[in-house]
């Protein structure tokens, strides 16, 4: 079987930028949600939402391509840039690819695209705007602005985009159609993806409190974040210092509609077999690194599926500290690359009261043994990634 | 390496030009062209008013009605080529050994225009009916589709523009190869949407024509909407017809720009090359080459260095592109392209072009088809797809009797 190693992270999220800053952002709770300004939003309407702070995409990008890039793609290029440094890997740029999952990437440019279009009877496109209204359009970018030549594709699958990316770039090194794999997932925030969230699945006025017996809804978050995956013998040949192991990665699927989970037994048999074909006893699990996000009905779901697996591990969500991007699957993926380097599980941020009786973080505490990560999509897809410290 | 051979067994195919394979293989050998008036929505404001839309009616998808309302033209469109496929492939147990992998380009967008334009009009306190914000998610076709049939092996929505349904395609071999699942239904499905009619429109990218594909003249795209799926099967477990060999695919980016093709088609080759090395089939015996073809100057140029680049100066292939017929379907080409790819390679017949007229010198030697179909036994055959971002997919489809 083929070893597959994490060699870098790149991420930007509320908590910090780029893998080290962003894990003590983590230990010590993240920034907090800030209120969103300049959007019509509904008097009395939930106006919370996480940001990358002190973001200067022209610190990452030349000034001239800047301007042809949305904020999906300026937070892709920057995470791409992290996560190579951090990873030393500079080539060769055929052999390496770019997988990015992503849940609503592109929307608040279609959005805008749009409106233009409504507002002048279709008169008057914006040329310069329509590009960037493809999901792969952050893809693309991160590929013009590296020279990177390799296998480069976007995955949509709301909140499971960027495990799935995670899944098919494990895929993409077995089969050897790349050597080195930037994976992970890129979401913006967008006003209309804020309305969509707030009619669907209710948002938090107050701050995002996953598994939270008072949790009232999520929060939006935009970020970016990206892992450097890479066959152990090939990062070993080039000297990389592997942060963490990805074991194994499990599938479940159900026919579940489009904006609906599949049950919570689709969640557990997504985890399960991650377990088995990574040939790890589910009592061995340290960790479950959790999509739970303050949305009460998945977030029990969620705890369901671990109460089933391995209730004995230890519990956390990074989004109390993150929010919800939906690709923010990359960003957990990082996190667990994270944790595995530094043998440290990051904590629920703003859980007071757990509605279940897992063991939840609530502080950083040590990370002894293999950790687990599930993203949970809509329409019926749980993903399982299962990851460990790398000896 | 010992892998298992994949065959294709179903054929599903939905376009401008018919509601199934078989309707639309005539129609393309026959040279006949589905562009045409659009009236799905006001095309009056733009330079470019043709296109191949859908003008038969769609059937009733295999779901309660509860579901129906939910469903956007893209996704009817979709569920018809699939039921096709998989009714073609003798419906073998659908069950959670069967994978979806879809790709999606504009999608639902029409049906979510609808939506948006309450929410421009009304603000973020609309109370525009919840059903059409289904049509916002790319993933929704590979939602319904699995649903409808109970396919719950692995399942993935590729949105990579106008590649998106062909790398899926790739994507989904992978699953069957890796042991993940020993069928995949793989393709992709899209509908016109007043987006990307703005958008193409806006970027000069239309042709007031019908589209010409390697045409001295040709002056860009003619959009279009369709659907094609594949039925792909590990070869011991058919029980069915197999219709062609599923050989591999590759896929890379230009590292370039986000709209132009790299002029020289530099990666576009080395996707080709990738793809008949996957398949473990020379360049000198590729017989056929279903085109990316756009019809845009800088496209079908860029596409005839690339085919030459990677098959060799002096080869001997056909080239067509199927876009010439049934418009640029985007995130559904291609799916259609390889349902068209596969029946060249099982009937021998290389399908044309059907509105050029002169080709452009640059794309010479390129062996370009027009008019009709041209009798050919092909052994093997490439089907390019590349799209905004600088991505590019090629797949090889190889004759079952090699």
């Amino acid at each position: 079987m083929t070893r597959i190693v994490a060699t870098g992270a790149g991420v930007l999220a509320s908590p910090g930028t780029g893998r080290e800053a962003f894990q003590a952002g983590l230990r010590a709770g993240g920034r907090g949600a800030q209120r969103v300004e300049g959007w019509a939003l509904r008097p009395g309407a939930p106006d919370l939402a996480f940001r990358v702070a002190d973001f200067d995409p022209k610190k990452f990008v030349a000034a001239a391509a800047v301007r042809r890039m949305d904020r999906t793609g300026h937070l892709a290029v920057a995470a791409a840039k992290l996560a190579l440094a951090d990873a030393g890997l500079a080539g060769p740029l055929h052999r390496i690819a770019v997988i990015l999952g992503a849940g609503g990437a592109g929307v608040d440019t279609t959005s805008g695209f749009h409106r233009r279009l409504v507002e002048t009877a279709g008169a008057d496109p914006n040329p310069m705007a329509f590009p960037s209204t493809v999901p792969n359009a952050a893809a693309g970018q991160i590929s013009i602005a590296t020279g990177i030549t390799g296998f480069n594709t976007t995955l949509v699958q709301t909140g499971a985009s960027g495990e799935e990316a995670v899944a098919l770039a494990a895929e993409l090194l077995e089969a050897g159609r790349a050597d080195a794999v930037l994976a992970g997932g890129v979401d913006e925030i967008s006003l209309m993806m804020h309305h969509a969230l707030g009619r669907l699945r209710g948002l938090s006025r107050t701050g995002c409190r996953p598994f939270d017996r008072a949790a009232d809804g999520t929060v939006l978050a935009e970020d970016a974040g990206l892992v450097v995956l890479e066959r152990l013998e090939d990062a070993r040949k080039r000297g990389a210092r592997p942060l963490a192991e990805l074991v194994a990665y499990g599938r479940a699927s159900s026919p579940a509609r489009p904006l609906a989970y599949g049950p919570a037994s689709a969640a557990s048999a997504a985890m399960r077999d991650a377990l088995a074909r990574a040939g790890v006893a589910a009592r061995d699990v340290a960790w479950v690194s959790s999509p739970a996000n303050a949305v009460r009905g998945a977030d029990a779901r969620c705890a369901a599926a671990i109460a089933e697996v391995c209730p004995q591990a230890a519990v956390s969500s990074i989004a109390g500290a993150c929010g919800e991007s939906l690709a923010i699957g990359g960003v957990r993926s990082a996190a667990s690359v994270a944790a595995c380097a530094a043998r440290e599980i990051p904590p629920t941020e703003g859980l007071a009261d757990p509605a279940s009786s897992l063991d939840h973080v609530r502080e950083t505490r040590p990370l002894r043994g293999p950790a687990l990560q599930h993203g949970a999509g809509t329409g019926g897809v749980d993903v399982a990634l299962l990851w460990r410290t790398f000896e | 390496m010992s892998r298992p051979r994949i065959l294709v067994t179903g054929l599903g195919l939905v376009t401008a030009l018919g509601p199934d394979a078989e309707t639309c293989w005539h129609a393309v050998v026959g040279g006949k062209c589905g562009v045409g008036p659009v009236d799905c929505f006001d095309v009056s404001p733009y330079p470019g008013k043709l296109g191949a839309q859908i003008r038969f009616p769609l059937p009733l998808p295999r779901l309660r009605p509860h579901d129906q309302r939910r469903l956007s033209r893209c996704d009817r469109i979709g569920l018809a080529a699939a039921e096709e496929a998989l009714l073609d492939a003798g419906s073998p147990p659908m069950d959670d050994r069967f994978g979806v992998a879809v790709g999606a380009g504009a999608g639902g967008m029409v049906d979510a225009e609808g939506y948006h334009e309450r929410f421009v009009r009304e603000g973020a306190g609309t109370r525009a009916p919840l059903r059409n914000l289904y049509s916002f998610l790319p993933d929704a076709t590979a939602e319904w589709i699995a649903r409808a049939f109970g396919l719950t092996g692995p399942r993935a929505t590729v949105a990579t523009a106008c590649s998106s349904s062909a790398t899926a395609i790739g994507i989904g071999a992978d699953w069957i190869r890796s042991g993940r699942a020993d069928r995949v239904l793989c393709g992709g499905a899209d509908a016109l949407s007043r987006v990307t009619w703005a958008g193409f429109n806006a970027l000069r990218a239309v042709d007031p024509a019908p589209c010409r594909p390697f045409d001295a003249a040709r002056a860009g795209i003619s959009l279009g909407e369709g659907a094609g799926f594949l039925v792909l099967e590990r070869e011991d477990l058919v029980k069915g017809r197999p219709r062609a060999v599923f050989g591999g695919y590759g896929v890379t980016s230009d590292a370039f720009h986000m709209t132009n093709p790299h002029p020289e088609g530099a990666s576009a080759s080395a996707a080709i090359r990738a793809a008949l090395a996957d398949a473990g089939v020379r360049p000198e015996d590729v017989d056929y080459v279903n085109a990316h073809g756009t019809g845009t100057p800088a496209n079908d140029v860029a596409e005839a260095k690339a085919i030459r680049a990677a098959l060799g100066v002096g080869t001997k292939a056909c080239v067509s592109s199927t876009k010439s017929q049934v418009g640029h379907t985007l995130g559904a080409a291609g799916g259609v392209e390889a349902v068209v790819t596969v029946l060249a390679v099982e009937r021998g017949v290389a399908p044309p072009n059907v509105s050029t007229k002169d080709v452009d010198p640059a794309c010479l030697p390129v062996d370009v088809v027009l008019g009709r179909g041209r009798e050919l036994a092909i052994r093997h055959a490439v089907s390019n797809s590349f799209a905004f971002g600088g991505n590019n997919c090629a797949l090889v489809f190889s004759s079952i009797a090699r």
